[in-house]
């Protein structure tokens, strides 16, 4: 059936074929084969999707405080006219950095944090297909941001934009090691992606339960699967520029010098190229999270749920049409602009499509306003203001007096913050009591909603009017008497409130966290991810692999229709016994990824500082990589996982042998 | 339950008119000269129209929208205790055919004038027509370069009113973008290439500018400026820029600032008292100086070069030589920096740590510069 399952057959005889032991007690290399014991250590070899989904999670929330943070400070230097609050070189930095940091790592981590725990339970699957892999993706994610960050410390952090156009970001222009951190941090965080994108791919492509058939599959998979291609052919088009550069920076090659030839628009290509399909990474995870939510908390199904997923693939496809809207000013000819320009015009019509179904699912439902609800309403109002503005820029001669303004930054914002963010924090709310066994407090998540929508709205509303009337974006500071004045202080404002909506959101986590167990399924909610037999779910997540039968099978279960055709709910189901875990088969934890992906910033830094140090750091790798080799995904003296009321590995008869 | 879902309601019809009155609120917002709303220009104009087309279209759309998801916020809210689950409607072929082929249609509509638009604004005038202006960026100013006359100006453009000017577009070290929102959209100015862009002004006035592509430290301090003059006026700024420097007698304080000005004269010229060949910075050039005084604004186009009665703003002119960095920031003084393609590391003016007497001089010598 799944992969996995099929796997405990072959546990003993892979030890046995090869002879060797090749780990365990007495096995080989410096560490003896974890397992896992509650405590930090199970956390750093974990190889479950939902304790790594929780750790990207961790992680990108604090990225996000991080580059809130930056946020604020650019605020506060913008708030009027001629601040010196920060120098020229410190905001050019700071807003770089808020830019990296919000896109890649907090908002692709989040997608990938809510992908990595939720995906798996929404297809009844026990983990995804590499489970090692997806702890090596996660390392690598950290690994790569702190590297990133690092450069704050160690000379001055990037101050070439997060789109780091070349030239500027050559050496000439950009003589600190910023760019070096920022060019190798990202490819370092790139390995997550496109580690995780392999993963998750033929996790949903071979993992499903029986009769899941694509098209009965939750929508949110279907956005993961449809973000997971886009990252296994966007994250290598970047990687492609971040060598280039690194190559031009690090050892003096050409490919960006226009006085041997080069032509700069090399970088603004291939970064575009990557970069209009990344927009459509960091969004879908958010569609697909409202398209469960506003189904749940409407009562009602996913209205034209073919419709819903189809636009979303489409979407998929068209996001590799439209990469030169990024440049209409570039100099491109006009045959170039308008293909581009309707191209992009015509994007609206597969998002569009989506906007009006969930509208049509809430028509006609029996709205519950809890939280989730709240937040999914809010992304499908802001989100459609974002999406409006962005037809204005597909309209190529107003595009070239909007470009580089403040209009493209409220643009932006309404599409990632009142979109993406907005999608986030309704998954956070929604899934809270499967992540940890209670909901997220109702008082403190309706000041964190209201909060962050009005400040949301202050700070970039007035963005919409700064650009129109011409404010420039990536300005240390502004003159007096260009009648900007009164809007950006409101931004200011706004940003402020923006924040401490934040802090509520943070001050709930930690309020709610003795708040009473909530029952496994708060919401009445539809997808398989609730039908796991405890909140947060045990380590093999279904006790029995349900059959799946229909879309919504879990609503269907507690639902059937009588002789009126009425929706009446059926009694609970009988318990079904407890489950033999003998027949359950788990991987193992290892330290292996952890050891792999953190050898990579040594390897990194060499580059920079010393070749000595790329020694070490490849050392490093290479053995990390060697362990990992040989190592067997099953321990075999714990072939179980570690799971934490497994019988001991002797004490078992060999099962299904 | 009804109470706590009505509020939001009530908040949100709240949220979206302020929304609204904010927009109409900029419509009218006085007084700014980059606005992108204020054309001054046929080609800015036409821009303008589009919006026209374009805003009230996504305007409706944004209305209709929101206006669904209030009246599905209200009208099918849970009411409490009734806990019979509504009719489970999975979807309708023929509705999603139609909100399908509707934005489609209404994208039809929006692209058949914007794409006539980016045809007409991309078309160059006939050969001859129009007067050409070799635009070029360098970090971080703009110098303008008028082809056939030898005339080079720096950080203010002068063009005449009512006549198509075509701007060959170009940089020195990194991407630029070369936007005046009044007369025609931006362009970017990418080394290696050039790029053009027709602009043109109804009547004379200035018009303000601004770099708006990153380009490094001082970026938000590249500005550009256009001067407009009157047919006449033009002619006139044409032949009085083409006259030669003429050399001061060496015991007045303009021949002493001619001695100190060799300190300068690596990157700066002065037309017929010295040439700068390839100037000594990664940027290539330095503004050329022999007109100086026929300028309002100098570095980078940020301070005013002259009070109102015409003469030179000696104290701000005094700053700027003891010490650029105090007027807009310079990367000029970066030991760090490798040298750049012309074998030095400079970029922006340097502190040449002058004397307060050679300052003084300097300042004799550059009012000189008419």
């Amino acid at each position: 059936m799944t992969m996995l399952e099929k796997r405990p057959a072959n546990v003993p005889a892979l030890t046995t074929t090869t002879g060797v032991a090749v780990a365990g007690k007495d096995g080989l290399g410096v560490f003896s084969r974890p397992v896992d014991r509650p405590g930090w250590r199970s956390w750093i070899t974990t190889v479950d999707h939902k304790k790594i989904g929780l750790m990207y999670g961790m992680v990108a929330i604090f990225f996000l405080c991080v580059g809130g943070i930056e946020a604020l400070l650019i605020r506060y230097q913008l708030a009027q006219p001629e601040q010196k609050f920060l120098t020229a070189d410190q905001y050019n930095r700071i807003f770089t950095m808020h830019g990296t940091t919000m896109v890649f790592l907090v908002v692709i981590p989040l997608g990938a944090a809510f992908a990595n725990y939720f995906m798996p339970l929404q297809i009844g699957a026990r983990d995804v297909a590499f489970p090692r892999l997806n702890a090596f993706g996660f390392w690598c994610f950290l690994a790569g941001g702190l590297f990133l960050y690092s450069s704050f410390f160690l000379g001055g952090g990037p101050d070439g934009g997060w789109y780091a156009y070349s030239p500027n970001t050559n050496v000439v222009f950009s003589p600190g090691h910023g760019m070096d951190f920022w060019a190798l941090g990202l490819q370092i965080v790139g390995i997550a992606s496109l580690t995780g994108a392999i993963n998750l791919i033929v996790t949903v492509l071979n993992m499903r339960a029986p009769g899941m058939k694509l098209m009965k599959m939750p929508v949110f998979t279907w956005m993961t699967l449809v973000v997971q291609f886009l990252l296994l052919f966007a994250i290598p088009v970047i990687t492609v520029a971040l060598f280039l550069l690194m190559f031009d920076r690090t050892f003096h090659a050409n490919f960006f010098n226009v006085s041997k030839g080069a032509d700069p628009l090399l970088w603004e290509n291939l970064f575009w190229l990557f970069g209009h399909p990344e927009v459509y990474i960091l969004i879908l995870p958010a569609f697909g999270i409202v398209s469960e939510t506003l189904p749940v908390f409407s009562k009602k199904p996913l209205f034209g749920y073919p419709f819903v997923v189809v636009s979303g693939v489409a979407i998929g496809f068209m996001g590799w049409g439209v990469w030169a809207h990024h440049m209409f000013t570039s100099g491109a000819g006009p045959v170039t602009v308008t293909a581009f320009s309707i191209s992009t015009m015509f994007i609206a019509v597969p998002t569009g499509v989506k906007i009006i179904n969930w509208i049509a699912t809430m028509w006609g439902g029996k709205i519950k306003f809890d939280v989730p609800m709240k937040f999914s309403v809010s992304l499908v109002s802001m989100f459609t203001i974002g999406g409006l503005s962005g037809v204005t820029h597909s309209v190529a001669p107003a595009d070239s007096q909007q470009t580089d303004t403040y209009y493209i930054v409220a643009h932006f914002h309404y599409v990632l913050f009142g979109g993406a963010m907005m999608g986030f924090f309704a998954g956070f709310y929604y899934w809270w009591p499967k992540m940890f066994g209670h909901k997220l407090g109702d008082k403190l998540g309706n000041w964190n909603f209201w909060t962050m929508l009005v400040g949301f709205n202050l700070t970039f509303g007035p963005m919409h009017i700064l650009g129109l009337q011409g404010m420039p974006r990536r300005q240390s500071s502004y003159y007096k008497n260009q009648g900007w004045d009164f809007w950006n202080m409101v931004s200011s404002i706004g940003s402020s409130i923006l924040g401490i909506g934040i802090l509520f959101f943070l001050i709930n986590v930690w309020v709610s966290r003795k708040n009473p167990k909530c029952g496994l399924d708060p919401w009445d909610a539809r997808t398989l991810e609730w039908m796991t037999p405890s909140s947060p779910p045990p380590a093999h997540n279904f006790d029995y692999i349900p059959e799946v039968t229909q879309l919504d099978e879990f609503f269907y279960r507690k639902y059937a229709t009588d002789e009126n055709h009425k929706l009446v709910r059926l009694p609970d189901p009988a318990p079904l016994p407890p489950v033999d875990l003998r027949t359950i088969h788990m991987p193992s934890p290892s330290y292996w990824p952890i050891v792999v992906a953190f050898s990579l910033p040594f390897v990194a830094a060499g580059l920079i500082y010393s070749f000595w140090i790329s020694g070490l750091g490849g050392l490093m790798l290479l053995t990390g990589l060697f362990g990992w080799g040989i190592e067997p995904s099953v321990d075999p003296d714990n072939p179980y996982g570690g799971l934490p009321d497994a019988p001991a590995a002797d004490a078992l008869e060999p099962a299904n042998v | 339950m009804s109470r706590t879902t009505r509020k939001p309601v009530h908040r949100l019809a709240l949220l979206s008119l302020a929304g609204l009155s904010a927009i109409v609120l900029s419509s009218c917002a006085s007084n700014a000269p980059l606005d992108t709303l204020k054309p001054a220009s046929s080609r800015a104009r036409e821009i303008r129209t589009l919006n026209r087309i374009v805003y009230p279209i996504a305007g409706i759309v944004m209305v209709l929208v929101g206006a669904a998801v209030l009246y599905c916020v209200y009208k099918f809210r849970a009411k409490d205790g009734d806990e019979e689950l509504p009719e489970q409607i999975h979807g309708n072929f023929r509705l999603e055919i139609g909100w399908t082929i509707l934005p489609a249609l209404i994208l039809v509509a929006i692209a058949v004038p914007s794409v006539s638009a980016i045809w007409k604004i991309s078309k160059l005038p006939a050969k001859g027509t129009a007067l050409e202006v070799n635009v070029i960026g360098q970090q971080w100013w703009w110098s303008y370069e008028y082809p056939g006359t030898g005339i080079i100006t720096a950080n203010e453009m002068v063009i005449p009113a009512g006549k198509d000017v075509v701007l060959h577009i170009q940089s020195r070290d990194v991407i630029h973008s070369f936007s005046v929102p009044q007369l025609s959209g931006k362009k970017d100015a990418v080394p290696g290439r050039i790029h053009d862009l027709v602009i043109s002004a109804d009547n004379p006035g200035y018009y303000q500018g601004q770099c708006t592509e990153f380009c490094g430290l001082s970026h938000s301090y590249m500005r550009a400026s256009v001067r407009v003059l009157s047919p006449a006026d033009f002619d006139a700024w044409l032949a009085a820029q083409k006259l030669e420097y003429t050399k001061p007698a060496d015991d007045t304080a303009e021949g002493r600032g001619l001695v100190a000005f060799g300190k300068c004269s690596g990157c700066h010229q002065i037309n017929g008292f010295n040439k700068v060949a390839v100037a000594d910075q990664i940027s290539g050039a330095a503004p050329n100086l022999t007109h100086l005084m026929s300028r309002d604004l100098f570095a980078g186009g940020n301070y005013q070069l002259k009070n109102p009665d015409g003469t030179m703003n000696e104290n701000l002119v005094k700053k700027w030589l003891r010490n650029p960095d105090s007027l807009m920031p310079m990367a000029a003084n970066n030991a760090k920096a490798p040298a750049g393609p012309n074998g030095s590391n400079k970029r922006g003016m340097p502190n040449l740590n002058l004397t307060e007497q050679e300052i003084s001089d300097l300042v004799a010598l550059l009012k000189t510069l008419k």
